[in-house]
């Protein structure tokens, strides 16, 4: 038999979930958001008509439709994978054409407010008419389901090439606007053929040796340098600006025009590491050699989007081919070891250059993204600080803390009640009054202490409130601490909300007029003085503060807290028996976490110059969770990719960010559903000498 | 540890420093409440017909908190997991309903018919209820019967986010009315008001005990009648037919029940399905008592349900009905009587909530659990 006893099933579900997606005025609101810009020739003729999120949208469903109801009977062959996923498009395409076909007739706007008249939407394929466009309609889900079923008849490494191109597209077509003017083509493919050119220079050379390796690589960045700087030089041309932003109109970092000798010289430097992570990656353990390369692969795209005016079909197509070519290059995913030796071994001094070059990364990212995304990658960063917190109480420690955000509002309220001016630091007149008599607050009066004063003490009393709330609930199962914390989390909300509070917390109006931080090294430099205002400026502060938090928990995993952690996690009264300090070991989780809490609430509050009661609600622990959990328990790169995906993807969608939360609840119970440890679960922890079976080899690490 | 623990041994001192200290601090917060109260009511600032309206209102939000309560009471029973999505349950149950009503009142059915277009109402928001809590049961907690315990607490957060996000992105996000009901006993009914009669929808009606003046709507007590009809019907089903005895067997014990035959998995639904009904009718009860339904309504009544199934003791039927309305008396009562003002009115089930962890986690009807169960 053909036809899969399941693909009813499920195709039925898929048509219920795109009806719905569709009464929710997904494929209307979404028309004006081009993923692909409309293409005219010369005569003005509109050559492509573009492509909007929704028809993407729309488009990806009906695949996905296909290829889920083929999955099933993959085994059967060719044919019925085409045909089962015909089927289940048809289903779909059906579901919506009955739904069109329902809003013609009723009017269903008193119950689904969201709903538009799908006659604007994409499931109307630019037809005029009811008619011609269900036939439009259901021609093109049997096409779209047909390919989708067809797609679970390509190989792994196929498959997977196609899954990137397809996500590339979606990714930067939604994020276009937005990310380009990043980077210029020319440094990008500069960077690349320095990273590239390195990894198949010593793949051809076959040294062995990690020191060999990486001459080669800083040769070959170096011979790239030169060659880009006699380019620069002979052609005249003032692109070749590594690192510079061409969006942001003044770099403030590394503002690096090919001119003079040590501005050459930093150039060729920095090609000269990425020449030698390139000639290393494939010594440095599979997450980052992957990583490496789809760096050089956004890099790559980056260039191209900069190069272009808008996403045009052939600016996409490229996009693709480079995501495309990066996936086909990467060894499959599953299992560490494979043919092409990546992975196989793993040298120190690898790992160590490519985390060298991660840092300068990180170090010139503000100089070169611009305001905007500058402010999203800050907010990334508060999110990455308070994940890496969360990470120690339900990673490590299996609790589970779900007003993460009371802790995260104390840090910051505290930091705002001592740095503010107010009535008593500014001698009985309030911060209004000075303001109103044309003069500014910051220069008449200061708060009590200074940022740097406030922010330990800020610190220490997140730190002591949520071991305060664990205390209640030591001996009882994690279930009631997430109900308790969560409690929590509201009456904070709730007390700084209230008028009981508001002469000392400003009730709903919060704390304004909060100062940045102030970095005072004129004891060195008497020019060394500057406010910390913009968002560029802060977020080094926020990257030591990640850097920082990053270590303690790394270190701490490895220590008798680090396993007492895991112990308890794994089963509390084995850890007790085995003579952990049950008690000690959760307040000390409790505490360290609600101080990484806290210490992003400081942070928060001084970047933003102001708090408000709006910013500290429940979606703030569950944004947190979501990222510790989609990224992997208990592992630190993990948070970084959750933060990425989670907060910085949908910061910059705006448009996107209704279904923001939706999305996130779907991905939790898919998570837990099909892949509870994560996107990237951390590894198994070392054993110690003695633990390791003396008889059997050490395990490859 | 699985002999329970007599009141003696939880009261002595000294070999726990953690208990001590938190027997303390409890101990000096319970005492300071007690000062404000006597405090309030001797200068005369809460009297006790304050304390009557506390108790009549409350008796009504209560019943509502205990219907709710048990279907976490059910689940938790069977499964030991808070059944964190239960709150979205309850408000899929008032949100379905709403239209179900508000079709009645356009039709003019409910003008015409009033009790049965209510019951009707009643019974779809009832029936949405059961229909999602099914749902939820198959696709995001049976998957996970023997994962470890994080997991299905993860997912139940996952699914209750989904639920909610489900109804704001279809029906929009602001609140809607019920449609204003009157319901007229004994007499006829003059536009609004009505004759020589009681509304008991509607009306509100002054009565004066001991000196003082108190309001009393008549929808109050027959919101606690429903609640304790279904409650009792609960009970019946749970301790005196075959399927309440399956379902007592399956909370005792799984596998053993599973050798006497009894379908695991059909109880464990029969459970959300229980719980389900209940939080359905609580939920239009609430919501003809609130008038206002929204996407985000379900979040305090579901975390207060659960303050008062950890009450009654977790996994307790009777002691969900009883801790449920008990918190409402306490909740309703409590704020006034130590002069805070109705915006803190949500943290007072909070302060219960923390103050029965330290002093018994087991809850008040102290069913004997496990250890491993509280």
């Amino acid at each position: 038999m053909v036809f899969g006893r399941s693909t009813l099933r499920l195709s039925l579900y898929a048509a219920l979930i795109t009806v719905l997606l569709a009464l929710s005025n997904l494929f209307v609101a979404f028309e004006s958001r081009t993923v692909l810009t409309v293409v005219k020739d010369a005569a003005g003729e509109v050559v492509f008509a573009g492509l909007s999120f929704s028809q993407l949208s729309l488009y990806i469903a009906l695949v996905a439709a296909g290829f889920v109801a083929a999955r099933q009977i993959a085994t059967r062959g060719v044919l019925s994978a085409l045909v089962n996923g015909v089927i289940a498009g048809l289903i779909v395409g059906a579901g919506l054409a009955l739904l069109i076909v329902f809003t013609e007739a009723v009017d269903v706007r008193f119950v689904f407010r969201n709903f538009q008249p799908l006659s604007r939407s994409a499931l109307y394929l630019g037809q005029a008419d009811a008619g011609a466009a269900i036939t439009a309609l259901l021609i093109l889900s049997a096409v779209l389901g047909g390919v989708g079923g067809l797609m679970t008849q390509l190989s792994a490494r196929v498959g997977r090439v196609v899954l990137g191109g397809i996500s590339a597209l979606a990714i930067f077509g939604v994020l276009q606007s937005q990310i380009d003017k990043v980077m210029t083509l020319s440094d990008a493919v500069t960077l690349a053929l320095a990273f590239g050119g390195a990894y198949f220079a010593v793949r051809v050379s076959n040294t062995h040796n990690v020191r060999t390796r990486l001459l080669i690589g800083v040769g070959v960045g170096f011979g790239i340098a030169l060659i880009m700087a006699g380019l620069a030089a002979f052609t005249g041309m003032e692109r070749g600006t590594i690192l510079r932003g061409a969006g942001s109109l003044e770099p403030t970092l590394l503002n690096l025009p090919l001119q003079g000798a040590f501005h050459v010289g930093v150039f060729a430097l920095i090609l000269m590491l990425v020449g030698a992570a390139g000639a290393v990656a494939r010594d440095a353990g599979r997450l980052l050699h992957d990583g490496a390369w789809y760096l050089i692969a956004i890099t790559l795209m980056l260039g191209v989007l900069s190069s272009q005016r808008g996403f045009s079909p052939i600016t996409a197509g490229v996009v693709v081919a480079i995501m495309c070519a990066v996936l086909w290059i990467l060894p499959p995913i599953a299992g560490t070891p494979n043919a092409q030796g990546v992975g196989t071994t793993s040298s120190a001094t690898s790992r160590r250059t490519l985390y060298l070059l991660g840092l300068v990364i990180l170090l010139a990212l503000p100089g070169f993204i611009g305001l905007s995304l500058s402010n999203t990658l800050n907010l990334m960063m508060i999110y990455i600080i308070m994940g890496v917190g969360m990470n120690v109480m339900i990673g490590y420690a299996g609790l589970l803390d779900l007003g993460y955000v009371a802790s995260f509002a104390i840090g910051a309220y505290t930091t705002g009640l001592l740095t503010t001016p107010s009535m008593i630091t500014c001698g009985g007149i309030t911060p209004d009054e000075i303001k109103n008599g044309g003069l500014i607050v910051s220069e008449v009066c200061t708060g009590l202490l200074t940022f740097w004063e406030a922010w330990p003490i800020a610190i220490l009393v997140s730190a002591f409130v949520g071991m305060g709330l664990g205390v209640p609930v030591l001996r009882l199962r994690g279930d009631y601490l997430a109900i308790v914390t969560l409690g929590f989390g509201e009456i904070i909300n709730r007390l700084v909300n209230s008028s009981t509070f508001k002469p000392l917390l400003g009730g709903p109006q919060g704390i304004n007029n909060i100062p940045v931080p102030t970095l005072n090294l004129s004891f060195i430099n008497p020019a060394w003085n500057s406010q910390l205002a913009s968002s560029n400026e802060i977020y080094y502060l926020f990257l030591f503060t990640v850097a920082v938090g990053v270590l303690v928990v790394l270190r701490l995993a490895n220590t008798r807290l680090g396993r007492a952690w895991r112990a308890l996690r794994d089963d509390e009264d084995v850890a007790e028996a085995t003579g952990i300090h049950l008690v000690g070991a959760k307040l000390l989780a409790f505490g360290i976490s609600s101080a990484f809490s806290g210490m992003g609430g400081a942070l928060f509050g001084a970047s933003l110059q102001g708090i408000y009661p709006n910013s500290f609600t429940l979606n703030v622990s569950i944004f947190v969770l979501c990222l510790v959990i989609v990224g992997g328990m208990g592992s630190i790169p993990a948070v970084f990719v959750g933060a990425f995906v989670l907060i910085g993807f949908p910061e910059v969608a705006r448009e996107l960010q209704d279904y923001r939360l939706l999305a996130f609840g779907v991905l939790l119970v898919v998570a837990m559903l099909s892949k509870p440890e994560g996107i990237l679960p951390p590894r198994p922890p070392k054993l110690s000498e003695h633990a390791r079976p003396k008889t059997a080899p050490a395990a490859g690490d | 540890m699985l002999k329970s623990i007599p009141i003696a041994g939880r009261l002595r001192f000294g070999n726990d420093p953690v208990q001590t200290f938190l027997y303390m601090a409890g101990g000096a917060l319970l005492l300071f409440f007690a000062f404000i109260a006597v405090r309030n009511t001797l200068t005369g600032a809460y009297g006790i017909d304050d304390f009557l309206q506390g108790i009549v209102l409350g008796l009504a939000q209560g019943s509502i908190y205990a219907l709710i309560a048990l279907g976490y009471t059910l689940v938790y029973g069977v499964l030991m997991m808070i059944n964190f999505a239960h709150s979205e349950v309850f408000m899929g149950g008032a949100y379905i309903g709403f239209f179900a009503i508000n079709a009645f009142h356009e039709s003019g059915f409910l003008a015409e018919n009033t009790l049965v277009a209510l019951l009707i109402t009643m019974a779809i928001g009832m029936l949405a209820s059961v229909i999602l809590a099914v749902l939820l049961e198959r696709i995001a907690y049976r998957p996970l019967r023997n994962a470890p315990r994080l997991v299905p607490l993860i997912t139940a957060i996952g699914a209750s986010i989904t639920l909610q996000q489900i109804f704001l992105r279809l029906f929009g996000g602001g609140t809607r009315s019920y449609p204003v009901v009157s319901l007229c006993i004994g007499g006829t009914l003059q536009g609004t008001t009505c004759e020589g009669g009681i509304d008991i929808m509607q009306g509100r009606y002054q009565v004066e005990v001991f000196g003082g003046e108190i309001v009393i709507r008549p929808l109050y007590f027959v919101i606690f009648f429903i609640a304790l009809i279904l409650m009792a019907a609960l009970w019946f089903f749970v301790q005196r037919t075959k399927v309440g005895k399956a379902m007592r067997a399956v909370a005792e014990d799984k596998n053993t029940a599973a050798l006497m035959g009894v379908n695991v998995d059909r109880v464990i639904v029969l459970t959300f399905v229980l719980g389900a009904l209940m939080a359905g009718a609580a939920a239009v009860l609430f919501a003809l008592y609130n008038r206002q339904v929204s996407p985000f309504m379900g979040f305090t009544p579901g975390v207060k349900a659960f303050t008062a199934a950890v009450l009654g003791g977790i996994g307790n039927v009777p002691g969900a009905m009883a801790g449920g309305v008990l918190l409402g008396v306490i909740e309703s009562a409590a704020p006034q009587m130590l002069g805070l003002p109705s915006q803190l009115e949500d943290v007072v089930a909070f302060g219960v909530l923390v103050l029965i962890l330290i002093f018994r986690p087991t809850g008040i009807f102290g069913e004997v659990l496990a250890k491993k169960k509280a």
